[in-house]
Parts: C-alpha cells; sequence; structure tokens
C-alpha cells in the first residue's frame, strides 16, 4: 500500500504528467472562473487530446483540470453574484454581501483556503475510504436517496431566514418547478407549454442566474453604487483575515469536508446539490445564526469546502466499480478505458498505484490552484470597487452567455429574463429564493427515487430498511431543533434575514399572489393524468396553495397595520421605473440577437449602455464594447466553440 | 499577343477543367465542419461521436477543420429539431446522433422533422447483452421461465432499450415486474447490483465496463443473450465478439421448440434491427452539396476501413466498429417511416400498459 502510493507521487511529479497537470489547472481556474462553463465542458473539450498520451499525463491533465474549477468558481459567486458553476450557487448568499461590505479578498482568502483543505483532505479520504467503500455505495438504493431527498427539503427552514411561510411555498413552488417536462416515469409531458425546449425540464443555471444575478445587476443599474458599498480605502479584511477566518473554523472545515466527499460518493446527486447542503448545515448548527445572508464568512467556508472535496468522493465509485455519479465522472471513466484499465477491483490490486496517482493529482491541484489565485485575488477584487455602471455591462454579458451556454438555445434567454423579474420581485417581496433552487434540484431526484421505489418494492417495506430510518431520525431532529431555536429567538427578540433586500409588503402581497396562480395553473391539469404522472405534482401543490393563502391573509394584515401605523407599504415603487427601463434594454438584446446575432447585440448592448446610462465618453463605449467583442469572439467561438443564435441576418 | 491569348485560355480551360474534376477535393477546402451530437457532454453518444469527430477529417479531400457541439434535450429531439429546422444545408453541419427513431414511430408531439427527409451518411450499430442476478433463482438461461416475479430494470416507458426488452420476456412468457426510471445504465447496473431489481440489457460497451466486472466476474449474475440483427435473408447475423454467448433466437428456439412470429414479433424485430445496426446514425440537411455529400459518404466509407481509427474504437468502446454505410442507414430509417399501423398500436398499447 505505502509503495503504491508511493509510486504513484512518483508518477504525477516526473516529467511530463507535472507540466500536463499544471496546464490543466490553469485551464480548469478558467473554466471554474466563466460562469456557465464548468469542468464539464472542460473534460468534453480535453478529453479528445488524451488519446495519444501515456495513462498517468492523461488523467493528471484531466484531473487538474477538474480539480480547480470549484476553487476559481468563488470568484464570480462573491464578486458578481452570480454562480461560476452550479456548485457554488450557495456561495452567493454570504459571498455577495460580503463584496457588498469591502469585504471581497477576504471572501477570497477564506474560500481559496478552505477550497485548497477540502480538496486535499476529499483525496485523503478517496484514499482511506476505498476499502469501506462498497458496502456504502450498495447500500444507499433509490428509497435511501428518496429520504435524502426528504432530509435536504427538511433544510427550507434553515434557508429561509424569518420568512418560514413563504420559504415553504418558494420550496414547493420550486419542487413544481421540476416537474415540467417529460414526467419521470411516463411519457407523458408536463407544463411543458407546447414547446419542445421545455420537454426536458428547467434548466437550472439560467433559471439560477435569473433569480440571483439579475437583480443585482438591476440595483447596480439604478444606483450605479459599486459592488462594494465601502470605499477601496476602508476595505475591511485582506485575504489574510479570510485565511485566518478559514483556521479559525477549523472543525466546519472538517464537517463540510465531510458533507463534500459523501455527497460526492453517492452517484447522481453531485455538484448543484452539495454547496446547499453544506450551507444549509452551517446555518443549521450555528448557534449565532444572525448574520447568515448579511455576509457571514463562515457562509463562504461551508460550501467552498464541500463542492472541492466533493471531487475526491465522487471519483470512488467512478474508479472503484465503474459507476460514475456524474457526467464528468462519466467522460473520466472514458478516459480510464481509453488507457486500457478496467475501472473495478482491478484498480485497487494490481493498479493501485494507479488510483493512488489521481489522489495525488487531485491534492497537488487543488493547493496549486488555490496559490495561484491568491496571488491574482487581491487585483481580481479591486472590481468590487469600480462604479456600477462600468461593471453592468461586463455582468451583463457574462449573465447572458452563461445562461446560453446551458442549451445555447433561445429559451435559455426566455427562462433567464422570466427567472429575472420572479427573483426581482422575490428579492424585494422578502420571498427567500435559496428555497425555491433548492426545490428545482431536488424535485427530479426525489420523484425519480420514489417512483422507483414504489415500483421495486411491496408497499411501504422500504421505510423498514435501517438506513431509512436513520435518515428519517435526522429529518424528525433537524425540524424539532428548527422550531426550538425559533422559539428562542423569538423570545430574545432577535431577526435574521437569510435573503438580501429589505421587505415591501406590497411586493409580497404580488409575489405570494403570483406564485399562488402558479400553483393553482399547475393543479389544474393533475386531475386528468394518470396517478403515476400527476400524484406527484398535486400533493405539491394542494399544501402550496393553503400555505400561500395563508401568506395572503397574513400579508393583508400587515398592510393594514402598516397603514395604521402610518409606515410605507409600497417603498419600491419609486425604482420600478428605472428597473423597466433596464429589463427592456435586455429584451432590446433578445430582440437584436434575433436580427443579428450575440457577436453584434451584446456589445452594442455595452456601448449603449454606457453613453446612455453611463454617459461615459464615446471613446471608452467603443474601446469597451470592443473589448467585449474580443472577448465573445476568443473566449467562447474559438475555444469553447460555442453554437450562437442561427439570426436572421447572419444565419 | 495572339499566342500570349491563346496560352491564357488554354490555361484558364485547363484550370476550368482542372476544378470541376475535383469539386470534391476543392469543397471542404480551408472549411470547418460543426459536428452536432444530440445528446450532452460525457454520454455515450458524445464519447463515439467524438471518437468519430477525431478521426473524420483526414478522409476528407481539403482536410477541414472539425469541431463538435452538443445539441442535448427532450430524448434527443431537440438535436434532431435543430438539423431539421436551424442546421444550413451547406455540407458544413453533420450530425452524429443517436436518432430518436422510436418517436417518430410513436409520433412524439415534440418532433418536428422526418428522419427520412435527411440525407443519410452512415451508422454504427451496437449489439446488447442481457443478463440476471443468479439469487433470482436462475443459474442458467433454462431457468428463466420457472422463477416469477423476477424485477426487470429500465430507464423509459418509450425508451428502445425498454420496450425492446418486455417485448422479449413477453414473447417468452416470463414472468417478470417492470421497474423503469434509472437515469442511464450505469444506474440500472446499480441497481442490479444492490438488488433492487434483478434483470436488465446493456451495449456492450457498458455490459463490459460495468456488467462484467461487477456482476459476471465475481459470480453474482449471468449474460442469457444478445439481440442479433436479422438481414433482408431472414438470417441472422451473428457477432463474433460475443462468442459463448447465445442469441436471443436461440434462447426463444431452445425455450419454446419453435420460431417467434407474430404481430409482437414484427414489433420487437423491427426496433431490434433499428438498433443493433444502427444506434448511431450521421447525417446532413436535406439539400446538402452533391460533393459534399459524396465527399462525406467518402470518407465514412474510408473511415471504416482506417485501423488507427478501429484500434482507437475499440480501446474505447471495448468491441470494433460496427459500420454501415450511406444506402443501408437510410433504407433502416426508411422501414423505420413505414410501420404498419397494426405495430405502432402495439407499441401504443404496450407504452400504455405501463
Amino acid at each position: 500500500m505505502f509503495d503504491a502510493a508511493l509510486s504513484g507521487l512518483v508518477s504525477v511529479v516526473a516529467w511530463p504528467a507535472i507540466g500536463y497537470l499544471f496546464l490543466g489547472v490553469v485551464i480548469g481556474l478558467y473554466f471554474g472562473a466563466v460562469p456557465g462553463l464548468s469542468g464539464l465542458v472542460g473534460m468534453a473539450i480535453l478529453l479528445p487530446f488524451t488519446f495519444s498520451m501515456e495513462p498517468v499525463p492523461a488523467l493528471a491533465f484531466l484531473l487538474g483540470m477538474f480539480a480547480v474549477t470549484t476553487t476559481s468558481d468563488t470568484i464570480a459567486s462573491v464578486l458578481l453574484g452570480i454562480p461560476g458553476t452550479a456548485a457554488s450557487q450557495a456561495t452567493i448568499l454570504d459571498g455577495y454581501p460580503m463584496a457588498m461590505k469591502g469585504e471581497a479578498s477576504r471572501a477570497f482568502g477564506a474560500a481559496f483556503t478552505v477550497s485548497a483543505v477540502g480538496g486535499l483532505l476529499g483525496a485523503v479520504v478517496l484514499g482511506l475510504s476505498i476499502p469501506i467503500v462498497k458496502p456504502l455505495i450498495l447500500s444507499f438504493t433509490q428509497a435511501e436517496f428518496f429520504m435524502l431527498g426528504l432530509l435536504g427539503l427538511a433544510m427550507v427552514g434553515s434557508l429561509s431566514g424569518d420568512s418560514i411561510l413563504r420559504g415553504l411555498i418558494a420550496g414547493l413552488v420550486g419542487l413544481g418547478l421540476s416537474y415540467v417536462g417529460y414526467a419521470e416515469n411516463g411519457a407523458v409531458p408536463r407544463y411543458w407549454l407546447g414547446t419542445t425546449y421545455l420537454l426536458e425540464g428547467l434548466p437550472l443555471i439560467p433559471v439560477v442566474l435569473g433569480l440571483f444575478a439579475l437583480p443585482e445587476v438591476i440595483d447596480l443599474a439604478i444606483r450605479n453604487s459599486s459592488i462594494s458599498r465601502v470605499p477601496e480605502d476602508r476595505m475591511a479584511g485582506g485575504m489574510r483575515r479570510g485565511i485566518r477566518d478559514a483556521w479559525r473554523n477549523w472543525w466546519l472545515v472538517l464537517r463540510s469536508t465531510a458533507i463534500g466527499a459523501y455527497v460526492g460518493m453517492l452517484p447522481g446527486l453531485g455538484g448543484s446539490i452539495v454547496d446547499w447542503v453544506a450551507y444549509g448545515h452551517v446555518v443549521q448548527s450555528s448557534r449565532d445564526k444572525e448574520g447568515f445572508g448579511k455576509g457571514d464568512v463562515r457562509g463562504v467556508i461551508a460550501p467552498e469546502t464541500a463542492n472541492n472535496a466533493m471531487k475526491g468522493g465522487a471519483l470512488i465509485p467512478t474508479v472503484a466499480f465503474g459507476i460514475p455519479g456524474s457526467a464528468s465522472m462519466a467522460i473520466l471513466l472514458g478516459a480510464l478505458m481509453i488507457q486500457d484499465m478496467t475501472p473495478g477491483p482491478e484498480m485497487l490490486t494490481s493498479k493501485l498505484d494507479i488510483t493512488f496517482s489521481l489522489m495525488w493529482t487531485l491534492a497537488i491541484a487543488n493547493v496549486a490552484g488555490a496559490l495561484l489565485l491568491m496571488l491574482l485575488a487581491r487585483q481580481v477584487a479591486r472590481v468590487t470597487f469600480l462604479p456600477g455602471h462600468l461593471v453592468v455591462p461586463a455582468i451583463t454579458l457574462f449573465v447572458f452567455m452563461g445562461a446560453w451556454l446551458a442549451n445555447a438555445n433561445i429559451g435559455d434567454w426566455i427562462a433567464l429574463l422570466v427567472f429575472g423579474l420572479v427573483g426581482y420581485a422575490m428579492k424585494h417581496g422578502g420571498v427567500p429564493r435559496p428555497p425555491m433552487v433548492l426545490g428545482l434540484v431536488i424535485g427530479p431526484i426525489m420523484e425519480n427515487a420514489l417512483f422507483i421505489t414504489n415500483s421495486a418494492h411491496d408497499g411501504l417495506s422500504w421505510l423498514a430498511r435501517p438506513i431509512c430510518l436513520i435518515i428519517a431520525v435526522l429529518i424528525v431532529l433537524s425540524i424539532v431543533f428548527a422550531i426550538r431555536r425559533r422559539r428562542a429567538r423569538r423570545e430574545s427578540g432577535t431577526r435574521i434575514v437569510a435573503d438580501l433586500g429589505r421587505t415591501d409588503p406590497t411586493v409580497s402581497m404580488v409575489v405570494v399572489g403570483m406564485l399562488l396562480a402558479v400553483c393553482v395553473y399547475g393543479l389544474v391539469p393533475t386531475f386528468a393524468w394518470p396517478a403515476d404522472v400527476g400524484g406527484t405534482p398535486m400533493i405539491t401543490m394542494i399544501p402550496a396553495i393553503c400555505l400561500a393563502l395563508l401568506a395572503l391573509w397574513q400579508g393583508a394584515r400587515e398592510i393594514r397595520r402598516l397603514r395604521a401605523e402610518g409606515g410605507e407599504v409600497f417603498p419600491v415603487r419609486g425604482e420600478l421605473p428605472r428597473a423597466g427601463q433596464l429589463y427592456l434594454w435586455w429584451i432590446g438584446v433578445f430582440a437584436l440577437t434575433v436580427v443579428s446575432g450575440q457577436m453584434v447585440a451584446l456589445p452594442v448592448f455595452v456601448a449603449l449602455y454606457l453613453l446612455v446610462w453611463g454617459r461615459y465618453a464615446w471613446w471608452i463605449a467603443l474601446l469597451y464594447a470592443a473589448a467585449a467583442w474580443v472577448f465573445l469572439y476568443v473566449m467562447f467561438d474559438r475555444i469553447v466553440a460555442v453554437l450562437w443564435y442561427p439570426s436572421l441576418l447572419f444565419h | 499577343m495572339k499566342r500570349l491569348l491563346s496560352v491564357t485560355l488554354a490555361g484558364a480551360v485547363a484550370a476550368l477543367v482542372g476544378l470541376a474534376g475535383t469539386a470534391e477535393a476543392q469543397f471542404y477546402k480551408g472549411k470547418r465542419i460543426t459536428i452536432l451530437i444530440n445528446y450532452s457532454a460525457g454520454g455515450p453518444t458524445d464519447i463515439e461521436g467524438r471518437l468519430v469527430a477525431k478521426h473524420l477529417s483526414k478522409h476528407i479531400p481539403g482536410n477541414p477543420r472539425i469541431i463538435v457541439k452538443n445539441v442535448p434535450g427532450a430524448g434527443g429531439i431537440t438535436g434532431s429539431n435543430y438539423m431539421g429546422e436551424v442546421a444550413k444545408p451547406d455540407g458544413q453541419s453533420l450530425a452524429i446522433f443517436t436518432p430518436p427513431l422510436i418517436s417518430q414511430v410513436l409520433q412524439d408531439p415534440g418532433l418536428r422533422v422526418d428522419f427520412s427527409k435527411f440525407v443519410w451518411l452512415a451508422g454504427i450499430g451496437h449489439p446488447q447483452v442481457c443478463y440476471i442476478r443468479k439469487d433470482a433463482g436462475v443459474s442458467k438461461v433454462d431457468d428463466l421461465l420457472k422463477i416469477k416475479g423476477f424485477k426487470a430494470a429500465g430507464m423509459r416507458v418509450t425508451s428502445s432499450h425498454d420496450l425492446r426488452f418486455r417485448m422479449a420476456l413477453d414473447l417468452l412468457g416470463a414472468d417478470y415486474k417492470y421497474v423503469t426510471g434509472y437515469k442511464g445504465l450505469a444506474k440500472v447496473v446499480a441497481g442490479v447490483m444492490q438488488n433492487e431489481t434483478q434483470f436488465s440489457c446493456g451495449s456492450v460497451p457498458g455490459f463490459r465496463k460495468n456488467v462484467e466486472p461487477n456482476l459476471i466476474q465475481p459470480g453474482h449474475a449471468i449474460s442469457l443473450w444478445y439481440y442479433s440483427a436479422v438481414g433482408p435473408d431472414g438470417k441472422e447475423v451473428r457477432n463474433p465478439h460475443l462468442k459463448g454467448i447465445p442469441t436471443y433466437h436461440d434462447v426463444y428456439q431452445r425455450l419454446k421448440g419453435k420460431k417467434p412470429s407474430g404481430v409482437q414479433y414484427d414489433a420487437f424485430q423491427l426496433i431490434n434491427n433499428l438498433s443493433v445496426s444502427m444506434l448511431r446514425g450521421s447525417f446532413v440537411p436535406a439539400g446538402t452539396p452533391d460533393e459534399a455529400v459524396k465527399a462525406l459518404r467518402a470518407a465514412w466509407k474510408a473511415l471504416a476501413a482506417d485501423k488507427d481509427f478501429a484500434a482507437d474504437y475499440t480501446k474505447v468502446i471495448k468491441a470494433p466498429p460496427n459500420i454501415i454505410l450511406a444506402e443501408a442507414a437510410q433504407g433502416h430509417v426508411d422501414a423505420a417511416g413505414k410501420v404498419s399501423p397494426e405495430i405502432v398500436a402495439f407499441f401504443k398499447n404496450l407504452i400504455g400498459r405501463k
């Protein structure tokens, strides 16, 4: 064993493997930093280059790239409020508020440190858990997956801050959104509005970008404030402070590593969920919750540790059984096969040194990636101090391209813009957005698992499976604790806000009313569907409708009370015309794209925005637009070979 | 002057003749071909498509630059609509798909194109092997009809994977419970490893990668049969790389003592032939210039004989490439377009019965 570990290390640090590893790291940092690109895209692009390489360099190249995408994805999440990859959605919740407080560098210091530690420990977990891996994975059947989904939903409470009622509604609507497209278990498409685009379901990334990123862009454009609300000279806490934060929270880092590694190990859960689980855990387990959602560094540490630790975990089923947990792992599996290695018991015996070389690659890449980013981060963090009007065009470009990369379909932009409106309204209405994303992510896993479980087991006998019982106990405990904590907090009079923005009671009423309408619309057709197609939507929509009615009644009371006290019931009203104007501009980008494609529409937006909204000189606008065009051409057309919209003019 | 003119003329004529002669050779010079794949990056279709992409260019005169793009969604339908409605017929958009031909047979509302309208270049076939856990009570294929209520794992009621094994088991009269919804063949194998289900089938790459090392070699499961294609002469085409495993026809003959027949068998054979001979299909949009089609068809033909490609492919897919050329591919697609109403009704009934 020790010999194999050593020879694995020697083979990785030997030339050319180490060179490919570092090349992979640099490429991976890029793929993680650009929203919409991810380790998966990188894997698909790099795979053909490894065909003719030796095994260790080939795997070092791929895995070095793959390891660090979840390190650099923090950059966009913290600076711009856009998730760099699906695995850093939860990082936004506290990372972006940190940037607003002028603490972007601190967030980076903490995030990069824990990414390295998490990745390193994840690799160690990979090495240590090889003996116990088989019984562990074999004991998680679909029944256990369903129970895990329920456990995830029980976290809605901790992701909702003060408004648990509205959080529950948002979570249920999120579940409802996950039912769009072909039913898990039948040939019946649900809620597809007659468009092929929706047959495969709502894509996660455009929805998340709409819900979280567009509302922030609107606020930046309206107020022309820099992302950081404090000036650069009063910048609070640099990178060193972040690194110290990471070490001070070592126990949290260890727990998040365990969460990441084990979620990664279970096939099919993976990246888009691990950050939420870790974030839910840190909020649930902390005594002082007041800071979460307002820039608590622990809210960055937990998801950023977990999403790097996940990768070591994800390798386990891939290497040990040839069962890839995600599409990226499927590509890695392909790479292993190309190198003439059969995943399975052999990887733990005669090819153990290769398995160890994978572990070493992960470890080295994680540390190297984090160090490299720390060198760059101080400059990158400056973005937060630029005036809003200079940042808006670049963010718009990233958001629109990030959404476009989901399917390269104009539907991605429609989803983005629709959920941008929803997100803006939710933000100002105090309806928490994270539960909606959680519902959207967990919904398909749960429905699928429930359906298979129901047909593979007789009756409810599966509930008696030991792991199911353990998870059931965890669910009950987490709900009981949430209620007790809440009661204690109410008595002590503290309030927490898990989502940004002040609550506007009128907007809140509108949002809840809208969600109610969506649920009623969703409920109606379920009666006509067969039970295995309509059942899950039905049991989602009915409680959602009841809760929404309750929330409307509460909201009406609140407004009446505010009126009586002479308070303001519709504070956002003043901002709406400007927000609507920016939205019209974005619809203009959409329309111009239909006519002449993104390569024209996005640079034109950049130039016009700077001239009209920002009142910058024409040459700045032109230079910025030209840079945007070059960026689109080099990064998206040449490197990623993105499929552009087939416009009327340049088709 | 006159002489100069005639020389120039002669030169021009020669150039023209030369151009005509090498129109194919010139067509792709300096051009870029986009290979479209109708499933997402990393899946089996994608891995195979990218393998072809890597080797195809050197067989096309002019050696165009090839790039690969994924148009995933709706079980392969999104990409199919894209090829029919958006892709330009300029010879620079080429599909390597797992064509959802069964969606066309079932008249899926999302599918807006007719596959027989495309210009087909080639296809790649895949045999599929079925297996069952021994602790379900089966130590040899003869035991299959003696056990009751074993669970057969599938992915989606409308997938050809599910339809095929349901018909195969129904034809034999096996007593089984159909469990479907697993996301991909790897998850199916995991379910069988967990004994959540006991029976399923997988194409050769998956069978070699997952099923053999985890189930067959440790002695947890046995392989039952593989599906063979049946040629136009009614004879089945055996696969030399699956020696030792009987074909479905062998098993049927052995257990039932006769050859299979009837509507259900015709329906089975239709799906089976499509998947075994042309699981992947390559085509260009209707209206693509002739010289482009000629060059691409010739390239596929050369690819089928390319030893480097075969070696690469065998390494990744764990079976040698099984390429069919343009005419055969077009034939399969046309057959899928002309399915009798009786068989369509049979499929719809089978799907509705779930």
